[in-house]
């Protein structure tokens, strides 16, 4: 069995009367990088904040790499294990970008060489080595999220914790910080991270979490959430008349339907076989001498499965 | 210190290493040295003003040695005065002329410089750098207190409010690092100041003839009295989060105007002489004692400190014990605060101290008030039964605040008891010991502690004839704190935003405002004992008041905390419905 390097049991978090994490049992295995996804109010922050010890649990346990995170206890050599990154990201304006991390390098009991030498590598991670002289009042607001996440990353946690972290940047910003998860999660880090933007999570996480009103409603690995919530389309395109193709597809059994896209030559064909199946009816049709201007696989994306999951708590 | 040392400090206290780091640019330490020397050319040139006065001493002066021929020329005018005025204006016996021109001639010889070679320079010079000294310890250590703590308090405010404390919370660094490094690191540049002025302070010192071990022992009560009140204004600013910044002005002007009130208390020898412990300049006046100096304008008014008794133990006769009480004073306080700091620090939630805790701390305030006390337990004199009574309700105030958990708490306690424990839970052992239960029963048995504590002293060293009265009074007291620890607990539970604040009003206003009503009515104990029993000033009455009557204050005061114990219960088993039965019920 995989390690995990999160495992809650029964966790749950009550505010007054209301429940924003409800008997929550939640896995994830070492290396997963884990996409929290849910409407606003779902119990995604609450859920991070107590997985990076910031947040008591009303009931409820936490493992963290087996290790059992205590009530009223200090839990410092768990917390030196998880990096944790909110979704606001306070800095110290008075400090510089080596001076900031420099002080929680030592925080986190990071001894010099090797504190310099690990200052120097995640300052080229985040790409803000050539303002690692600068004052960070200066910075603008992507160089600040990045700092904040060479803050995080800086004691080279077990397990990172990400809040939102690329709500409010550009496109670039964005793109940049995707490149560091990914290398990231290369690096061999368990990553959580909650965000509304599905297209990035679709592009590095492996498994998704659904959650909403406190409850874990879907978790899995994003595969298995593809192949069991998600239709695989072909997009076929011919040169001659449509009905060739059509009395070929009657015959093939994966084929669950097919839909002609008005005023063109091509035909939505909803599939339901492997990728080899795909392979196989591309051969067949070609084996039957029908003139093959397009065969285009797709996926229906993450925020189609959500939506279409109609989880429909109001934000 | 070499920088590799230096470097081992860093290694050791991160947080030092942040403050320093934020702080110590070269414009703040030329500012901080500016103001230092600054400050001292200031205090020297007002001096100087003296010096220059030196060469119109008058020979009255005690720094003239002439004061005889004074005494002597005094003791012919005070003659002449009376001849010339007692006897009457037609008794031509008396030249009346002559008189008036020796009377005048006097007066001017009275007025006079003292001469040069006459004045007692030495003297002159050892008054003069006492008062220097003098006014630059009491300066100095007010300074010290009250700017670094309203620097901690705002250090701490507006990290809360930044939201970084959170992130130093969150690091496997231990409170004590995070908070020495605090308390070394934020007013850094303040030590910088009054550091530069240690020279002039020592310098002054050992010319006033005051011994430099002295001085340093001064220095130590100095340097415990900052831990102190560093340490009490930490736990300040992690328990009152969010007031925008205005908590750091309520702190140190709080710090400000206790110390006023303890430089000018005089020993009144009842329970209030603890407060002198808590301000340095008592021990002043050892320092000037010891060089037999007969300089008495002193900034401060410690003067009787010297009948300082604590436990019948002449504490005040000697420097040295009385150095090493207050000492052993602001260690055992700073030790208490710490152990806030470090849950407050751990969990923001929490009750600033655990129900155990709040028994030792309620045995140790309570022996070290009746320490006070015994030199004078007496209800008739009353002064310092006033005192202790008085003690007891700032006690109990402190303790509820700091014990009654908040609405949230006590929700998923109710809800959440026995799975938090597994199943195994016993109400009364939670009631006592456990974390997140109401305080109702743990201030009840702090109150058990205070009565066991008194009337044990009572049987001690009370009058016969008073221990019945005492103890009615006691018992008055303690019911009405209880009843105010039940009303809090209820406030706290209400669903209303500003719980605390309720709850203190309402708890002030079940003490205060009985005594506003009575006063403004005129009511005096003596005529209307029953009413007075019912108040936060019950003592004052338990004299006038019979058995019966006394009995029916306290039953009424006990049916009161009962109901409102009943009200809490019943609101508590409804916080700890589950969801689907409270939707089933609704």
């Amino acid at each position: 069995m995989t390690e995990l390097a999160i495992e809650t049991r029964g966790l749950t978090k009550q505010f007054d009367r209301h429940l924003a994490v409800s008997d929550l049992d939640l896995q994830v295995r070492v290396g997963e990088v884990y996409g929290l996804i849910g409407p606003n109010g779902a119990g995604k922050t609450t859920l991070l904040r107590m997985l990076a010890t910031a947040e008591e649990a009303t009931t409820g346990e936490i493992y963290i790499h087996g290790e059992r995170l205590k009530r009223d206890h200090t839990n410092s050599s768990l917390k030196q294990r998880l990096g944790y990154l909110p979704d606001d990201f306070p800095l110290y304006n008075d400090l510089t970008v080596w001076d900031y991390l420099d002080y929680f390098a030592r925080l986190y009991y990071l001894r010099e060489p090797k504190r310099s030498r690990r200052l120097y590598d995640v300052l080229e991670l985040v790409q803000l080595t050539n303002k690692r002289k600068s004052q960070i009042s200066t910075l603008s607001r992507g160089m600040k999220q990045r700092l904040s996440l060479a803050r995080t990353i800086i004691h080279e946690p077990l397990v990172l914790l990400l809040d939102e972290p690329v709500s409010g940047l550009d496109p670039i910003a964005r793109m940049q910080f995707r490149d560091i998860i990914k290398s990231l999660h290369e690096a061999g880090m368990t990553i959580i991270i909650s965000s509304h933007v599905l297209s990035d999570l679709e592009d590095f996480c492996t498994s998704i979490g659904i959650m909403e009103l406190g409850y874990l409603v879907e978790s899995a690995s994003l595969q298995e959430l593809y192949q069991r919530l998600s239709h695989q389309h072909i997009l076929i395109g011919v040169w001659d008349k449509l009905e060739g193709l059509i009395d070929q597809l009657k015959n093939y059994p994966q084929v669950e339907g097919w839909e002609i896209i008005p005023q063109t030559q091509k035909v939505r064909v909803q599939f339901s076989g492997s990728q080899r199946d795909c392979a196989k009816l591309l051969r067949k049709l070609m084996t039957e001498n029908i003139a093959i201007t397009e065969f285009a696989p797709t996926q229906e994306s993450l925020e189609s499965i959500f939506l279409k999951l109609e989880h429909k708590q109001a934000s | 210190m070499k920088i590799h040392q230096l470097n081992q400090v860093w290694e050791l206290n991160p947080q030092l290493f942040r403050e320093i780091k934020g702080r110590f640019n070269r414009r703040n330490l030329a500012l901080a040295t500016g103001v230092s020397l600054l400050a001292q050319l200031c205090v020297y040139f007002s001096f100087l003003s003296r010096e220059f006065s030196m060469n119109v001493i008058s020979l009255s002066s005690r720094y003239c040695n002439l004061k005889e021929t004074y005494e002597q020329y005094n003791q012919q005018y005070t003659q002449i005065y009376n001849q010339l005025y007692s006897s009457p204006t037609n008794d031509l016996s008396i030249n009346r002329e002559a008189l008036e021109v020796k009377l005048s001639e006097l007066n001017q010889l009275m007025n006079a410089n003292c001469p040069p070679d006459a004045i007692n320079t030495s003297l002159w010079w050892r008054d003069y750098w006492t008062e220097t000294f003098m006014m630059l310890s009491v300066f100095g250590f007010f300074a010290l207190i009250v700017i670094g703590s309203y620097m901690l308090i705002n250090d701490l405010a507006t990290e809360q409010q930044r939201g970084t404390l959170n992130f130093i919370r969150l690091s496997p660094q231990t409170y004590k690092s995070v908070f020495v490094g605090k308390i070394l690191g934020v007013p850094s540049l303040l030590y910088v100041v009054v550091a530069l002025f240690i020279p002039y302070h020592i310098g002054s010192g050992i010319s006033a003839g005051i011994p430099i071990l002295e001085i340093f022992s001064f220095y130590a009560v100095v340097v415990a009295s900052c831990a102190f009140f560093y340490s009490l204004s930490l736990l300040f600013g992690l328990i009152t989060a969010g007031q925008n910044g205005f908590q750091a002005w309520l702190g140190s002007g709080s710090i400000f105007i206790f110390l006023m009130l303890a430089n000018s208390k005089p020993i009144y020898q009842d329970g209030s002489d603890w407060l002198n412990l808590f301000c340095p300049s008592f021990f002043l006046r050892y320092l000037i004692y010891s060089t037999g100096s007969s300089y008495l304008h002193f900034p401060f008014n410690q003067e009787s400190i010297q009948v300082f008794k604590w436990l019948e133990l002449p504490l005040g006769t000697s420097g040295m014990l009385i150095l090493l009480f207050s000492l052993f004073n602001f260690c055992l306080w700073t030790f208490g605060i710490w152990q806030g700091l470090k849950r407050c620090f751990y969990n923001p939630d929490a009750t600033l101290f655990s129900k155990q805790q709040s028994y030792w701390i309620t045995g140790c305030l309570t022996v070290m008030n009746l320490g006070f006390l015994i030199q004078d337990f007496e209800l008739k004199t009353q002064s310092s039964i006033i005192v202790a009574f008085v003690f007891n309700f700032l006690l109990f105030f402190v303790l509820i605040a700091a014990l009654s958990p908040q609405r949230q708490t006590l929700q998923d306690w109710a809800r959440y008891r026995r799975e938090r424990v597994n199943g195994k839970t016993n109400l009364l052992s939670d009631l006592i010991q456990r974390e997140r239960s109401p305080a109702v029963v743990a201030i009840g048995l702090n109150l058990v502690i205070v009565m066991t504590l008194f009337g044990l002293t009572m049987l001690w060293v009370g009058l016969p004839d008073e221990r019945l009265q005492i103890l009615t009074a006691l018992l008055l007291n303690v019911s009405l704190i209880w009843l105010c620890a039940s009303l809090a607990q209820l406030v706290l539970l209400m669903r209303t935003p500003k719980r605390g604040f309720w709850a203190v009003g309402m708890v002030g206003a079940v003490l205060i405002l009985p005594l506003i009503v009575l006063a403004f009515l005129g009511l005096e104990p003596s005529k209307e004992p029953f009413v007075f029993l019912l108040s936060s000033l019950s003592f004052t009455a338990v004299e006038y008041a019979t058995i019966p009557l006394v009995l029916t204050a306290i039953i009424s005061q006990l049916m009161v905390t009962v109901l409102l114990n009943l009200r809490l219960t019943q609101q508590l088993k409804k916080a700890g419905e589950s969801t689907s039965k409270a939707l089933l019920s609704a």
